[in-house]
Formats: C-alpha cells, structure tokens, sequence
C-alpha cells in the first residue's frame, strides 16, 4: 500500500470523525443531559455540557427507581440464558454441520425459517403456553426462548463455524472412539471461540433488552427487570428528564461495555461472525 | 451410534423452535381467518378479517404508514451501511475506533434508545431542535407534528445499521485483491473501480441487508411506537405491529390483529421479491 | 417461592384455550359460551366463611401500591383464613394488555379494578359475574350508602356488574398567582364559559424570565370536551345506555365544540402540539406557568408534593355553557367470572369499597369517596389540605360517558379526531363527520 500524505490522512480523519458523531449523538445527549442539575430549569441553548454538571442524578435514579433490584433480576435472566443458548445453540450447530448435504440444506433451511417469524405474531399462543407450563410471573417465562437456542441466527452462526474447521478433525475424533457429546466438548468447542464470544455477546444484549416479555409474563414488582423498571422510572419521573436520562444510561452501560470487550468479534474483518 | 448422537443434540433446537415458536406461529396465522375475540369460541370467517382491514380507513392509513417508513428507511440505512462501510473497510489507524462507533447505537437497549430520542426530539427544548435553532434553521415538532413524526422513527432507524455495516463491511472483504489489483493494472480510474468492480461484487451482501430490513424493520417499530408515542399523533406513528397489538388486546379482536400481522408478511415478501430479481445473480455465489 | 398460577386445574384451562383455538381451524367445538345474563358463578351464594387466597390485581402509582397493600393487610386481619395476592401493575395501559391477556388464557385474579367505561365491554363477552344478588343481600355494602352517579354506569342490561370504589369528575384547578398578577377574580361558583375564556385570555402572556404563560392547558381527549357538550345542551349519543348513533353532529354539540376548540385555534390561550409536547400542560401547572389546567381529582395529590408553597392554588366547577355539568371519572372493583375464588373476592370488593378500604384511598389524596359518609368526612374534606374547594366535587352534576361494549375504540376514534380540530388540522364538522363515519361500524 502506498503511503499517503499528511493531508489525506487528516481529510480522513476528520470525516470519519463527524460520521461517527451523528452515530455517537444519542448516547452523548443522554449522558450530557443526566449530568444536567435536576433544579435548574430545561436548556433553552444547546448546551454540549450542562453547567454545574453533577453525578447526583445517578444516585438518584438508582434510589427512585429501585433500579439494582430490577438490574438484579435482569442479570439472573442474561445469567441462566446464556450458558443454555450456547449449549442448545452449539449442539445444533455440531449436529447441522455434521449431517449429509440433504438433511444440511434442509435444516439450515429450517432454521432460516425459524429466524423469520416476526415476534409480532406469536405472543399469544406463547403467552398460553408459558402459562400452561406454569411459569407465569417467574423469569424462566423469560429465560424460556433460551431452550431453542434464543434465536436461529446463533444456531446458524454455530454451523458457520464448525463447517470451516479443517475436514476431518471431527472424523478423526470420531474414529478414535469419541461419542458426539465428546467430540463436540473437547474437539470442536474449543476451536471456536470467537463465535462462542460473539454469540454471548449477541445473547447478552438480546435479553438485557427485551422489553416485551417482562410486561406480558411479570406481575410481582419484585421480579420486573431494568427495562420495566426504567420505564416505571418515566412514567413516575417523566419531566425529570435528567433522572430519566441517568437511568437511560446506566441501563445502556452493560451492553456497551459487553460490546466494547467483544468488539473485535463484532467487527472482525474476516467474515466469521454474521455469515460463515 | 455417532449419528443418534448429534441426533440429540439436534433435539432441543428443532423441538424448542417447534414448540416455541413455528407451531405458535402457525395457530397464529389461522387465528387470521376466525372472528376470535380471545374470550368465547373463534368461528371460522374465511378472508373477512382481510377484507374488513383493508376498508378500514384507519388500518388504511397504518398500511400507508408501513409502506412509506419502510420505502424512506430501507434505502437509507442500505447507503447508512454501504457508506461506512466503504469509506472504514481499509485497515488504517484509527478505522477501528471509527467502526465501533458505527456500531455503537446499535447496542442500545431499546427503551434506553426510545427514551433518549424522547428527548432528543422535544420540541423545545431537546438538542436537535436546540441545534436547528441555533442555524436559523426552522424546528418542526417533530413528534407533535402529523408530517415531521414519522421521520423520528427513520432518523432512529437509520442510527441502527451495526449489523448492516458489518454486512457490508465482510462483503467489502470478501473482494479478493487480484481482481482490484488487475482492474488496477489496466488503468482503471477509482469510479470505475467501484463500478464494475466493487459494486457488482458488494451487490448480494446489500441484498442481504434489504432482506434483513424488509423483515425486522417493522417489527422494530413495536417497542418504539409503544414507548414514545402509542401511534400518536393523529395516527401519524401507527405501524402494523403495534396497531395489531392494540386490535388485539385493547378491542379484543384477535382475528382481526392477526390478519394485519399477515399484512405485515405480506409486505415484507413484496419488498423480498421485488429485491430477489435484482440481485439473484450473485445470491450463492459466495457460498459455493 | 409461591406461584399463584402453577395449579393443575389451570392448566387444564389453558390446555383447553389451546384447543379452543385449534378448533377455530376445525369444526366447532361444543365449548360452552356463556350468555352475558346467565353467568355461572352468580348462583353461588356464600354460605359460610370463605378460605384461601384471593388474588387481587391493581393498577397506580406507588403511593397507590401502597394503600392497596395496607387495605390488603387490613383484610387479612379482619378475615384470619384469607390471604390476599397483590398484582400490581403501574402502567394503566400494561395493566389492560395484563388483564386481557390473563382472562384469555382463563386465569384473571378474583378481584380487578377497571375504568368504568371498561365494565361493558367486558360484561358484554360474559368475563364479568354480575353482582346484583350479592350486592342485595350483603349486610356491609349498601347501594343506598353510596353516591348514585358513581353506580349508574355499572348497571347494564337489567344486571348490576361491579362496585364502585371512587367517584372523580373533571375540575379546573388554578392558579391564584397568576390570576392576583393578572388581576382577574377567582372563578366563581356558577362562572360562565365567557368568564373562563376572558380569564384565561387576561393571564395570557410572555414573561421575560421563564418564557410563555399559557392561560389554560390540558390533553385534548373525549373526556374533557365531553362535558361541555352537555353543558350546552347538546349529546354525546341518542342514548346514553344503548347507544346506536352519535349526536355529535347535532347544533349544541357542534357549537361546544367549535367553542371548546377556539381556545388553542382562536384565541391561542392555550399550548399547541408542538408546545404541548415540549411540556406538558400539567407539568405547565405545576411549574406556575399555566393559569388552568382541567383533570380529575387524581392530580391532587401530585400537585400538593410538588408545588407545596410555589404558590397558591385552588379547584373550581368547569365553567358552564348552558347548565353546570362535569363528566364522571370512576373506577370499580369487579368479579370477574373465571374468578377462582368468588366467595372471597366477594369479602375483598365489600372490604375494598367499603368504609376502611375508600378511607385508605382518599387519604392519599388521589380520589373522591364514592360513600357518601367518606366523602363528606375530614378525610375528603380536610380543611387544612388543598384545595380549599373540595366540594366542587361532590356539588357538581354529573354525567357518565355513554354504555356500549365497544366504547373504548369509540372513545379513542373521537379523541383522535377532537384532537387534529383542536391542533388546527381540521373544522370540527370535519371531524365530527369522521367520527360518524368511522364508529358507525362500531355501533352496529
């Protein structure tokens, strides 16, 4: 590659800096504005940091909204969804990767399927379901997605990833005696790591989010999660908007911390994550 | 014996999705063509659900809605991730931090996100109107304004194109570097480069993009709309996700809400097929 | 840990629902309907002391939560061998989804707590068991002891179906600083339409230091124009019990609304869309820049912990356009049929209802007794708490919002369209004939 002039390198810079702005804008205003003294009356002038800035609307929003409960809650869920997503999801993805092309084809298909039936549509025979199970206002209603592997797309990205190991490591195992619980512990997850990262990652932010189904599956406040709490927090709060922004962040803080660890396999230039 | 053994491994996933999702799925679709109003026996209505829905000229104007978010939004966060992406796909200092940022809004919760565009666009006293203000620029009301309120939910979505970029960007690599370098060696200038060879190469990793749009775009507006504007204003935020929510539950006509989810798919399979044509050249190609 | 809901005999139900709905695919199954006058669980008559628990769902803010619980435990007390399980949902909206989510799958708690507006629709698909008998031969709930208007909407087709534990109206509350600085008089008892807009118009103006002061303000919705349409002399619809065409369109209607209207339109009095959104009205009030806003007397309490010595502030009737007349705002404590325990939850609604149970409520602030002993007592009408006028609520005539099992998305269609009229995007005949056009399928 040919090197390139101070110039250049600057013009890029800068561009690339007021692209990532626009993207960085929403987490920027939510952080400026739950730094913003709750007494003094709304900015009239855009402000980038609020005078007087204070930490107080952290302490607050925790202690108004009860929020390390709710976080709590949500973090046995993210805890318990995790560990089985991976194994439902990697034992699919070991089992798809091994079949003959057919029955291959055929289940990725499946699988595709699976990964495009919108939310909107199911959650009433679910709801019936959960409630037959009897698991109702406990968080397994919520941990429940987590027995087939949360979603599709991890299955898929499991199969991805053991179909690109060299052929024959898995046979070679397989000839040596191993059963397939064996190989797929101690042959094929071991070289996998990224995507197993990549996966909790995903998995992570995908419960640590979900909004939905605590509201149709929760009655008992004592089991809501953060995002159930944080909205209670508006509805209690809604003109304290600097309370409202400090629970807005501190809700965001795990996932973008998870995403900032994993963000290597989230970005990774090889084409390993999303699409095998 | 190996055989029965990924067998079961395959076990919990084809059952759960069975049981979890694709059989619900199913019940769901039928409820589309019963007059089930979730408390006394559905009866069989065969395409009245459908037919009511389109004469309805509310569910009229929430078909209008979809179609126009998902027509404005699906180009929009195509070039949202293209862009980036060409612009971030070569290793340089600093291109790794630029990406993270792309990415960033992405990992938001969604009612961190909506809560934080609550603010973002109020009208007096949120920073885009207090930025318009400050370039003399006129400062609608954004979600009290009918004509301004829709554009709040393409704004958002157009933030959230991690997973496009990041298609985008693999798709970029995917190019192998003979192809530029002899493109390269005949004299080809940068436009020409991109034009017969960057852009044809990239073409079946946007399409996967525009397939992954035209399905979860409108589904995404569901927590959205609830959070930030339950439809409002005048039903100017209403999609088909969230107006099917509240057929269902606020006027207990489930037929009804599961026959505008079928709208939905609908919807989604029109945007599928008319892309499929465009860009079925290349579709395995990679694959194979 | 204890689940209410992980029983046996649920299941069963949910696993019929299930088939149910595979059967919407099939034949007709021989599930029995039940017609809304022949419920089953009406012929139960308690006979001896009910055991168990009784689970009870509710909806508020935590303050609210907190009175339920203290009702919940006073319960408890005064009946050992029950156990009450508190559901509480903040959000009223979530609290429906939950609601109807649960009576679909055939598990709602014994004793809910819904809107008025809300009690037909719901009687209308047999989900309710009337109270009629109950409530005749109960020794601690008297119908006679409570104020009429707040019963009135509960009684529908010959059947009484729940009890009403509040009995709110619409007010104005202002506030007298600003209208000593614009050196209007305090409404008067009996003040008219003209009077309200000359006072809102006199507080109207620009302050230099906190912005705009607005002379009145509040959410556009049916509930709060609604009642100047009967103030006029006009109708919401033919009949407000079976109601098969509105009378929006007739001239004293029209003409309350076109007057109603005029403050954001015409005189400007009032915030438009974009304001509205930025702050909204009842934040406004509490800031001390809006001179009237109009609510139930659910803001009361929020109003006496935010404001406190900002400045004074009091409640009057709704101006009149013709007649004084407000729009009821109530909830009730309902039975619904599926309710596992009914014997119980009968004990729990005469408990809630009750003297202990409004006592509680009302002194939280949030609502007006609908006992008459309650509400003509301190705990309604203490002298030392604001607003001073508290009586403007039990004075005021009131009208409840018409009967018919889909009036919610009535009230919704109307509320949308009131609300394009009242932001300028349409005339109000527009938007009544929209409205005609859009709830005739409705009424049908």
């Amino acid at each position: 590659m040919k090197r390139e002039g101070t110039a250049t390198r600057a013009l890029w810079h800068l561009v690339s800096a007021l692209g990532a702005a626009v993207f960085l804008a929403p987490l920027f205003f939510t952080v400026s504005m739950s730094l913003r003294p709750i007494d003094r009356p709304y900015p009239t002038r855009l402000e980038l940091l609020p005078a007087q800035a204070t930490l107080d609307n952290f302490g607050r929003a925790l202690r108004d909204g009860n929020l390390l409960a709710y976080g709590a809650n949500s973090l046995l869920v993210v805890a318990v969804a995790i560990p089985l997503t991976l194994l439902v999801a990697s034992w699919a993805g070991l089992a798809i990767a091994h079949a003959r092309p057919r029955e291959q084809r055929a289940l990725t298909a499946f699988a595709l399927v699976a990964l495009l039936v919108p939310q909107g549509l199911i959650w009433l025979p679910r709801f019936l379901l959960v409630k037959w199970l009897g698991l109702m206002d406990t968080p397994l209603a919520l941990i429940l997605p987590a027995f087939m592997g949360t979603s599709a797309l991890f299955t898929l990205m499991f199969t991805w990833a053991f179909r690109r190991l060299p052929e024959g490591l898995l046979d070679a195992a397989a000839l040596d005696g191993a059963d397939a619980l064996r190989v797929w512990w101690s042959v094929a997850m071991p070289v996998v790591g990224p995507t197993i990262l990549a996966v909790t990652a995903l998995c992570f932010i995908s419960y640590w989010g979900d909004y939905i189904d605590p509201l149709l599956y929760l009655k008992t406040p004592a089991r809501y999660t953060l995002p159930v709490g944080l909205s209670i927090l508006q509805q209690a709060d809604r003109t304290r908007w600097s309370i409202v922004m400090a629970g807005a962040a501190l809700y965001a803080l795990p996932p973008l911390a998870v995403f900032l660890a994993a963000q290597r396999f989230f970005l990774s230039s090889r084409r390993t994550l999303w699409l095998g | 014996m190996r055989a029965r053994g990924y067998r079961l491994m395959l076990l919990p996933f084809v059952a759960g999705s069975i049981i979890l999702l694709i059989g619900p799925a199913l019940l769901a679709l039928g409820l589309a063509f019963t007059d089930f109003d979730g408390l006394s026996t559905p009866h069989w209505v065969g395409v009245d659900n459908f037919a009511h829905l389109l004469q309805e000229p509310v569910f009229q104007t929430v078909l209008r809605n979809s179609v126009e978010f998902l027509l404005l939004s699906l180009p929009i966060r195509l070039l949202g991730a293209y862009l980036p992406a060409l612009w971030l796909s070569h290793p340089r200092r600093g291109a790794g931090l630029y990406r993270a940022l792309v990415y960033l809004p992405s990992v938001l919760p969604d009612v961190a996100y909506a809560l934080t565009w609550v603010w973002i666009v109020n009208p007096m006293y949120g920073p885009l109107n207090l930025a318009l203000k400050a370039m003399g620029l006129a400062q609608p009301g954004w979600l009290a304004d009918p004509n301004a309120a829709r554009l709040v939910f393409v704004m958002m979505a157009a933030l959230q194109i991690g997973e496009g970029f990041v298609i985008a960007l693999s798709g970029l690599r995917g190019i192998p570097a003979e192809r530029i370098q002899a493109a390269m060696v005949d004299g080809a200038g940068r436009w020409a480069l991109f034009r017969h060879i960057t852009l044809p190469l990239s073409l079946p990793w946007l399409a996967l993009i525009v397939v992954r749009d035209a399905i979860f775009l409108l589904p995404w507006t569901f927590p959205m709309t609830a959070i930030m504007t339950g439809g409002d204003p005048y039903y100017n935020t209403l999609f088909i996700p969230l107006y099917a929510r509240i057929t269902s539950i606020d006027y207990l006509r489930f037929g009804q809400g599961s026959a505008a989810i079928v709208f939905m798919i609908v919807l989604a399979a029109l945007v599928l097929f008319a892309f499929w044509r465009f860009a079925r050249r290349g579709w395995y190609a990679d694959e194979a | 840990m204890h689940f209410p809901h992980a029983t046996t005999p649920l299941r069963g139900l949910a696993v019929s629902a299930l088939a149910l709905m595979l059967a919407a695919c099939a034949a007709a199954t021989p599930i029995p309907t039940n017609a809304p006058t022949a419920p089953a669980a009406a012929t139960a008559a308690p006979t001896s002391q009910p055991a168990g628990r009784v689970s009870w769902m509710v909806s508020g803010d935590a303050v609210e939560f907190d009175a339920y619980k203290a009702i919940a435990s006073a319960f408890e007390k005064a009946n050992p061998t029950l156990k009450v399980d508190l559901f509480y949902i903040p959000a009223s909206g979530d609290y429906r989804n939950r609601l109807d989510a649960d009576l679909v799958a055939g598990t709602p708690a014994d004793v809910v707590f819904l809107n008025y507006q809300r009690t037909a629709p719901y009687a209308d698909k047999a989900q309710l068991s009337p109270i009629t008998d109950k409530l005749a031969a109960s020794t601690t709930l008297k119908e006679a002891d409570f104020y009429a208007a707040a019963f009135a909407p509960l009684k529908w087709r010959g059947q009484t179906w729940c009890v009403p534990s509040n009995m709110s109206s619409a007010v104005i509350y202002y506030n007298k600083a600003l209208f000593d600085a614009a050196k209007v008089a305090y409404p008067r008892a009996g003040w008219s339409w003209d009077d309200f807009v000359a006072a809102a118009r006199a507080i109207m103006h620009e302050d230099a230091k906190v912005g705009t002061i607005f002379g009145y303000g509040t959410e556009i919705s049916f509930f709060r124009v609604a009642p100047y349409v009967w103030s006029a002399g006009g109708e919401i619809v033919n009949d407000p019990l079976t109601p098969t065409r509105l009378a929006l369109d007739g001239a004293a209607a029209q003409a309350a609304i076109q007057r109603y209207i005029d403050l954001q339109v015409k005189y400007g009095v009032a915030p438009n869309a974009a304001a509205e959104k930025a702050e909204d009205s009842m934040t406004r009030f509490m800031n001390g820049k809006l001179g009237m806003y109009m609510d139930s007397r659910r803001v009361t309490a929020t109003f006496r912990s935010t404001i406190k010595d900002s400045f004074d502030w009091d409640v009057a009737a709704l101006p009149s356009m013709g007649s004084p007349t407000s729009i009821l705002h109530s909830d009730a404590y309902c039975l619904p049929a599926k309710a596992k325990n009914p014997d119980a939850a009968w004990k729990l609604i005469e408990f809630a209802a009750g003297p202990v149970g409004q006592k509680t409520m009302t002194a939280i602030g949030r609502l007006v007794p609908s006992l008459k002993a309650v509400a003509e007592s301190p705990v309604f009408l203490d002298p030392n708490a604001k607003p001073a006028n508290s009586r403007v609520w039990l004075d005021t005539p009131l009208r409840p919002a018409p009967t018919h099992k889909n009036w919610p998305a009535i009230e919704t269609a109307i509320t949308k369209e009131f609300e394009k009229a009242y932001y300028g995007v349409q005339s109000v005949s527009d938007a009544v004939a929209t409205i005609n056009k859009q709830v005739e399928v409705l009424l049908k």
